[in-house]
């Protein structure tokens, strides 16, 4: 669970933030502020895990409110999203411990995108504090949430098989269900974690972990019909089992 | 008049526009030296120079004054072409191509661009042309020989004039080109009046609202016009933009279209790009898109858009409803392509039983 609140001098931004965090199940969002000096006095007393801020404000900026934070008690820093109305800032946000950085109006997808990266940074760092490697055999991405029609549907990654392109659509195989959404095939594998998942196909990416069989041509995953193997991508896949 | 001669060059396929740009001018000197070989025009006007009665000195004097002397050549130029017409092409065609590569290959490379070492060097080179045929028109001065001789410096001059008219030409071009930024910087003048903190901010607001009233549709329309929006805002700044990014925009600009008419089976769009990284102007394609959408009533509209091998595709199908198929905006893409892409592009629009077809190539590589 994340602990975080949510700074902008907009109150109905300060909606669209609620708004998607509800959904999160692993956020919890404590409070809003409409003046970022009163969220700073409230953060003093109140350390939370994760801010989200405007940068764009009449009395300090959000960048400011980040430099301002003082180190608080416990080793942990906390950590930023910084969401802006128009894009000047991005490179300046990215400088201090921000996470993500999102524009405005922030969709939800994008929004849980920036969530799943916080919470990501979060474990690696609890972690690291217990002395622990990092644990790269684990999906660290868990889920993705796609865009069906109005809706964001869940995808579960461990069972998701594979992917299949057509047109401009993906089309998203997780067990017997089947998730078309409007994406190119490049997107969808920015997406999706690059240690478990890889292109074989023109039109496919398929879950390493899914895969029972290298053919000459083709890759059997499941009990699903064969995916067709391109001779450009067969090499890299045989090196990706190799290691 | 021009105009639709330009339409119609446009019409001439890549390939060959582009080979006749760059080697057109090796073609003409080629046919015009072969031309020169095979003709048998000197024939006749030896027969003409040996009718004419002998000078006298006084005359042979007289003709050693350089002023004399242009214009007797002059005169026996038009004489020659009168007296051979046969010659008239490989005389024109050697004069024009020779001067166009010296203008191309050598004003430009040594004398324009180059530093004063290479400057040196041109004058040095046509010095010693000329000097040679000067030696030339010294010692010959009388009959055909002295004659031709004569002729090298009205093809001094004629070079120099070509090389001073193009020299011209090409400032002009990057005159345009200043044009073309010029209103390049009114749009972000433009644009700076829009602020675009408070266009989104507003934006984000609505949104806002609509996402907590509950709605569906009307946040999801907001999203994507706010996209549409960031994309022209930023995106115009650069002069080249990622062929994916502009894939994405377009796909979505026609999304968002098709929601707008409420007829989304009356528009389909399909695309195709073999994901090697190309550069494109940006939103040099929305208008021609843009003009069929708003052509579209209860028909169909078609688009197929690809982009392979550093050449992109664009085709339109759309109904003819209004008489008049080039709108103003159009006119302001083939000027844009005629800029960006001089002999690297085609668009036909074709009128064919009320339904219009659009058709775009570009070579992109640049």
């Amino acid at each position: 669970m994340l602990t975080c609140i949510a700074i902008d001098d907009e109150p109905i931004a300060l909606d669209v933030v609620r708004f998607h965090a509800n959904k999160v199940p692993f956020l919890d969002l404590k409070q809003t502020f409409v003046n970022a000096v009163e969220a700073l006095a409230y953060l003093r007393d109140n350390p939370v895990d994760l801010v989200f801020t405007d940068i764009n404000m009449p009395d300090i900026t959000g960048l400011d409110v980040a430099r301002l934070l003082p180190p608080g008690e416990s080793k942990r820093q906390t950590m930023f999203i910084f969401t802006t109305a128009y894009a000047e800032h991005a490179v300046k946000g990215f400088e201090l411990n921000a996470v993500d950085y999102l524009v405005k109006p922030i969709d939800f997808g994008r929004f849980l995108q920036a969530a799943n990266r916080a919470n990501d940074r979060y474990d690696a760092e609890t972690r690291q504090a217990a002395g622990q490697a990092p644990d790269t055999r684990k999906i660290p991405q868990t889920t993705l949430f796609v865009k069906d029609g109005y809706d964001y549907v869940r995808i579960d990654l461990a069972e998701l098989l594979f992917v299949e392109s057509e047109g401009n659509y993906l089309m998203f195989y997780e067990g017997d269900k089947k998730v078309v959404t409007r994406m190119t095939i490049a997107e969808g594998l920015s997406q999706l974690p690059a240690s478990h998942f890889m292109r074989v196909h023109k039109s496919y990416i398929v879950n390493l972990k899914h895969i029972d069989k290298i053919e000459r041509h083709q890759v059997l995953v499941g009990d699903k019909l064969p995916i067709p193997l391109s001779p450009g991508y067969r090499d890299e896949l045989l090196a990706r089992f190799k290691q | 008049m021009i105009r639709q001669l330009r339409t119609l060059q446009e019409r001439i396929p890549l390939s060959v526009r582009q080979f006749w740009h760059r080697y057109g001018v090796f073609v003409i000197l080629g046919v015009s030296l072969i031309g020169y070989w095979l003709g048998d025009g000197e024939r006749y006007i030896n027969a003409y120079l040996e009718s004419t009665p002998k000078m006298d000195q006084y005359t042979q004097n007289r003709l050693k004054s350089s002023g004399y002397k242009f214009g007797y050549t002059l005169a026996y130029i038009v004489v020659r072409f009168v007296y051979a017409p046969e010659q008239a092409f490989p005389w024109l065609g050697l004069a024009w191509s020779l001067a166009v590569i010296n203008y191309r290959y050598m004003l430009k490379r040594f004398v324009f661009r180059g530093n004063w070492l290479s400057r040196a060097g041109y004058g040095l080179f046509a010095f010693t042309i000329m000097a040679g045929a000067l030696a030339n028109a010294i010692t010959l001065t009388t009959g055909p020989n002295g004659v031709n001789a004569t002729i090298a410096w009205w093809l001094l001059a004629w070079f120099m004039l070509y090389g001073i008219w193009a020299y011209f030409r090409d400032i002009n071009k990057t005159r345009r080109a200043l044009t073309e930024t010029g209103t390049q910087a009114e749009l972000t003048a433009l644009k700076a009046q829009v602020n675009p903190h408070f266009l989104f901010n507003s934006l984000n607001n609505i949104f806002g609202t609509a996402l907590t009233e509950g709605g569906h549709r009307t946040p999801d329309g907001v999203q994507q016009l706010s996209r549409l929006i960031r994309y022209q805002l930023e995106q115009t700044q650069t002069q080249r933009v990622d062929v994916a990014d502009e894939l994405r925009f377009v796909d979505e600009y026609v999304q968002f279209h098709r929601q707008l008419l409420a007829r989304e089976q009356t528009v389909s769009f399909s695309y195709d790009w073999d994901e090697q990284p190309a550069l494109l102007p940006p939103l040099l394609l929305t208008p021609l898109i843009d003009h069929a959408l708003q052509q579209a009533g209860d028909t169909t509209v078609t688009g197929t858009l690809s982009v392979r091998q550093q050449r992109l595709h664009l085709q339109l199908t759309y109904p003819a409803n209004s008489p008049n198929p080039d709108s103003e905006a159009i006119e302001n893409v083939r000027q844009r392509l005629r800029f960006l892409y001089p002999d690297q592009h085609t668009l036909n629009q074709q009128v064919v039983n009320r339904v219009a077809t659009a058709e775009l190539h570009i070579d992109l590589t640049s």
